[in-house]
């Protein structure tokens, strides 16, 4: 759906290269290293000013990926000194239509549904939630405000569990302010400065002077969950004088670690462990972080990532012709399940790689998937239950997923380009540029006398589209057995269908055979880390963050590339601990 | 910092201080409403209204543009044939581009959209990709302030709406859904629910009953407080979040003010109905509904300036034509039929129509219509579907059309054409309308951050 139609004068490239000053890091540098030897497909961004020919220069006498370190090529990249603790600048953000959600559930222990009434988040870079750019405007302040009192309103239903203390003991009012504060502490991540508790206080007593005590409880919970201090992930720990660079304080880690590994605020736990001064070393932040992923909504961020940085959010609500395809309607919302299960099972029940991820050999389906995989249930498995299966060879990992392969096709006919140009965006991070102005890209039309590579051949073999094209399609060619819906289709018009396909110039046969190049590729194990690094900092990846990157890259791969083992890595990364308040002169 | 410090003053029997010149007509000749005219600037100057209208995709320029001379014209295209009812109050702007097209980032929906009423730029480096690549540079939001909230500014009605953003069937958080910017960096979100506008907007006028005012003073103490945290935290931060504290201080002085000025009577539609803001297959229903409420918030003088925004540059789905298909796709001719898209085309024009004559079977207490006060303008991003072919300028001309009499200051019923060797910026009409709506334009006779366009306003304008 979205426009890929950028007005772009006259590139002949496939490769638009970042900015110097663009997030870009060690990984994708060294990516466009290698990619820059494809001479025929690069040249820097178009308009004038942005391209970098420096660096494409540089780049042409790089051969090996380089990995460790920043350059050894003697060119500037980002990374060459790391000396120096450094981190890229982070805008204040606002939390997400989901983190509001967690955050109100677990602070008090209603139905956050409300919160589906907030408007909708902002993106990095078109995959994951992050409201860090744009201010709010008044219609999403009114929605707070209206979310706020509905849920303060359900909150008084149950205000026993909230209120920590014995009303006929302590008084209505010392309890009130013993909530005010608690609440407070959850909220905001930190304890509430004198003047808000006063205000929060006096607002209570107002209402409850009105109204009664219950009144009383409700507004100061509106106006908690109106507070900026909830609304927004606040840091105010300055750097020491004269330093650019400031040490979050506990307060700020938990807050940090519970958003990044929970999106929720601080649980308990994790808030006594700020108190008593745990969070200022890896270890204590290690420890927390350990436990937090393991939480269920621990379980959920991960499936999250996953679903976010694989484009299959929209799984369930995924369009397919009618005609053509009439069992997917029921299809879509088992595809998006078995894909959560799947990624919950490898993250929590097997190894936790992305290897596994990509390779594993099982998955888990309903009958309905078992069908269209051509797999046997576990025998006595009901109709609708989800169990664990052996794929046939020709499956492997999430690519050939059906939510995968639904999602990255056309309503009535699957689409090498779609599925090619995935793999080496967001799989690779490849940057590849848009197609260029005057071009038709329109499917072609389905001939029943043509093969789709035939077909896409045909399409793309203009000397407009074939610099780019040769790279794309044959990455999707190896798709070229799964339809529309990810069912595997043996022959095409009576012949066997070919699945040859090439991996930026490495043949292979097949989605299996494409998982395997791609679990070994280190452009891959790049690409993730810098994803979960932007998943995880709500913001994209900085010149100052190259070091950090970096340094994660290399753990990532010496620990087997097990993800989990990556995001404890990232919390106690130097820029996950650190932050740049002003941005560089 | 600012606060609205402005009571409700004149609430009980003397609801409506009225001016001498009211004095004479009477209640009965005020009806069907009464509106809120004790906020009205020195008397003699003549009353006026900006509605903004939206549509995407731009149209098929064969089947739109009008036949005959540039003042006696017919709409004989079987897309722009609702209209012709309408044409003594219009003026269709034929031979423009707009600006957004011609260089900046973006793509050719983001770039549009955000220039269409700001003529500005977007920012670049900003979180949104471009082309779907995490790893380029993406975009951000646009970087100047747009027309109607230019003009709701320099007015400064005291309404209880500054302005009323209302949209139809599908917005995405994303430059090609944004079409309102208060400044850089702060798009405005339309409010896409007709029930939840409707509720938004006419909450006080409704209801001046104790449980409103209970609620009222209820929001007002929290707002205050959540202004004074903002306050107190906004020195703190560093100056580039300083601008976000104070667009949310904004925010609130903005809803603060709404609740103070929602004190008057008048006569309140009938509830919409519940509807999925998101299904197309109601999109002329949600569209109607929107009409609705946006007619007689002007009627109510709850705003002077509003914007109806039917869908966006991404377009979601076809529902109401009897086949749901990728609407952006669609444009392209991927999905569906031309005779479809013209079909949606010309859906539009149905609707503007529709939007047209209940503007003019609106009385104002000024004894005239809606429509004659008002200031209306038909915009579209993109000049048709096939906006991807790159060279905008091979493209046909930018559909726009102006409708209304702004108080006097348009002349209507004509045809401004431009051949296609002297294509005319878009930013010149925001200029133009600037002219119309008695509002100095930005420095040098401009507006927005786009130089293609040159000064001035667009020739025969207004």
């Amino acid at each position: 759906m979205q426009a890929n139609d950028r007005l772009t004068p006259t590139p002949t490239n496939c490769w638009g290269l970042a900015k110097a000053a663009a997030p870009t890091t060690p990984g994708s540098a060294a990516l466009l290293l290698v990619l820059a030897t494809n001479a025929a497909c690069y040249h820097g961004l178009d308009g004038g000013d942005g391209g970098d020919a420096g660096l494409a220069d540089s780049g042409a006498t790089g051969e090996e990926t380089n990995t460790s370190g920043g350059a050894d090529d003697g060119s500037d990249l980002p990374g060459a000194q790391c000396d120096e603790p450094d981190v890229g600048i982070s805008y204040l953000q606002r939390i997400t239509r989901i983190q509001y959600k967690n955050a109100v559930a677990d602070l008090l222990g209603v139905d956050g549904s409300a919160a589906d009434a907030l408007p909708a988040d902002e993106k990095i870079g078109k995959a994951f939630d992050a409201n860090s750019v744009a201010a709010v405007d008044m219609l999403t302040v009114e929605a707070y405000q209206s979310v706020a009192e509905e849920l303060a309103q359900s909150a008084i239903a149950n205000i026993d569990a909230i209120l920590s203390c014995d009303v006929a003991t302590v008084g209505e009012d010392e309890c009130a302010k013993q909530m005010i504060a608690r609440l407070g502490r959850r909220a905001y991540s930190s304890r509430l400065s004198p003047d808000d508790l006063d205000e929060f206080v006096s607002l209570y007593a107002g209402q409850k002077a009105e109204d009664g005590f219950h009144a009383g409880l409700q507004i100061a919970i509106q106006a908690i969950l109106q507070s900026p201090r909830f609304l927004y992930r606040v840091e105010l720990t300055p750097p020491d004088a004269g330093a650019k660079i400031a040490i979050l304080s506990d307060d700020e880690i938990a807050q940090r670690l519970s958003f990044f590994l929970t999106h929720s605020i601080p649980d308990d736990e994790l808030l006594s462990a700020a108190d008593a001064g745990e969070l200022s070393d890896a270890e204590g932040i290690q420890k927390q972080a350990a436990r937090l992923i393991e939480t269920p909504r621990g379980h959920a961020v991960v499936a999250s990532f996953h679903m976010q940085w694989l484009g299959l959010t929209d799984v369930p609500t995924l369009v397919k012709s009618s005609e053509l395809f009439p069992e997917f309607g029921t299809l879509s919302a088992s595809a998006k399940t078995e894909t959560e299960a799947f990624i919950d099972h490898v993250m929590f029940a097997d190894d936790a790689t992305l290897t596994t991820l990509l390779t594993a050999d099982y998955s888990i389906v309903d009958d309905k998937l078992a069908s269209l995989y051509n797999v046997e249930l576990p025998e006595g498995t009901p109709a609708g239950e989800f169990a664990e299966v052996t794929l046939p060879n020709e499956r492997a990992g999430i690519l050939t997923h059906a939510s995968f392969l639904a999602s990255h096709a056309h309503p009535d006919q699957a689409s090498p380009i779609k599925r090619g140009v995935f793999v080496l965006r967001n799989i690779m991070c490849a940057p590849l540029a848009d197609p260029p102005p005057n071009v038709s890209t329109e499917p072609p039309e389905i001939d029943p006398n043509a093969t789709v590579r035939e077909r896409y051949e045909q399409l793309t073999s203009g000397p407009d589209c074939v610099a780019c094209h040769s790279q794309i399609n044959p990455v999707g060619y190896g798709f070229g057995a799964y339809d529309a819906i990810g069912r595997r289709q043996e022959l095409e018009l009576g012949q066997p269908v070919d699945e040859s396909g090439s991996l930026l110039g490495t043949p292979f046969v097949g989605p299996t055979e494409l998982a395997g190049l791609l679990a070994a590729d280190e452009r891959v194990d790049a690409c993730v880390v810098s994803q979960w690094f932007r998943f995880a900092l709500g913001r994209a990846t900085a010149v100052e963050d190259a070091c950090t990157v970096d340094s994660l890259l290399t753990s990532f791969r010496s620990n087997d590339k097990d993800v989990k083992q990556l995001l404890l890595g990232i919390a106690t990364s130097d820029a996950f601990r650190l932050r740049r308040a002003e941005a560089e002169e | 910092m600012k606060r609205y410090t402005r009571e409700a003053a004149h609430r009980g029997s003397a609801r409506f201080p009225r001016r001498a010149f009211l004095g004479g007509l009477g209640l009965a000749a005020l009806a069907p409403f009464v509106p809120r005219l004790d906020i009205e600037a020195e008397a003699g100057s003549p009353m006026q209204r900006l509605l903004l209208f939206y549509s995407p995709f731009g149209t098929q320029y064969d089947l739109w543009a009008p036949s005959g001379s540039d003042v006696d014209f017919s709409f004989t295209g079987s897309i722009s044939a609702p209209l012709e009812p309408h044409k003594a109050d219009v003026v269709v702007l034929d031979g423009l581009f707009n600006t957004g097209r011609d260089g900046g980032v973006g793509d050719p929906h983001q770039s549009s959209m955000a220039a269409l009423w700001s003529n500005s730029r977007l920012s670049e480096n900003g979180p949104f990709a471009v082309g779907g690549n995490p790893d380029l540079p993406g975009v951000g939001w646009g970087t100047g302030i747009s027309l109607d909230q230019y003009v709701a500014e320099h007015w400064n009605a005291r309404t209880a709406l500054k302005s009323l953003e209302l949209a139809v069937d599908h917005t995405q958080v994303n430059p090609n859904s944004r079409m309102c910017y208060a400044g850089e960096n702060q798009p405005i979100t339309p409010q896409l629910n007709p029930r939840t506008a409707f509720e938004s907007a006419f909450a006080g006028v409704m209801g001046n009953s104790e449980a409103f005012a209970k609620l009222k003073a209820q929001r007002k103490s929290v707002l205050d407080l959540t202004g004074n945290q903002l306050a107190r935290l906004q020195p703190k931060v560093s100056s580039h979040d300083r601008q976000k504290i104070e667009a949310h201080l904004d925010a609130i002085r903005g809803i603060e003010h709404k609740l103070d000025a929602l004190v008057g009577e008048c006569t309140v539609p009938g509830t919409p109905e519940d509807m999925n803001p998101n299904d197309s297959n109601r999109f002329l229903d949600l569209a109607r509904a929107q009409i609705e409420v946006m007619v007689h918030a002007l009627a109510c003088d709850l705003t002077r300036v509003g914007s109806i925004q039917l869908k966006d540059e991404n377009g979601g789905y076809t529902g109401w034509l009897g086949q749901s298909l990728d609407f952006h796709a669609m444009s392209h001719e991927d999905v569906g039929s031309p005779g479809l898209m013209n079909q949606a085309y010309r859906d539009f024009h149905v609707l503007f129509g529709e939007l047209l004559q209940r503007l003019r079977d609106t009385q104002t207490p000024l004894g005239s219509t809606l429509l004659s006060e008002t200031l209306v303008a038909w915009g579209t991003a993109n000049a048709n579907g096939h906006h991807r072919s790159g060279k905008f300028e091979t493209e046909p001309p930018l559909p726009m059309i102006l409708a209304g009499q702004a108080g006097g200051a348009l002349q209507t019923g004509r045809v401004l054409s431009f051949a296609d060797n002297n294509r005319q910026a878009h930013s010149r009409v925001l200029v133009s309308m600037c002219h119309i709506l008695g509002v100095p334009a930005m420095d040098g006779d401009t507006f927005g951050n786009i130089l293609v366009g040159g000064a001035g306003g667009l020739l025969g304008l207004p």
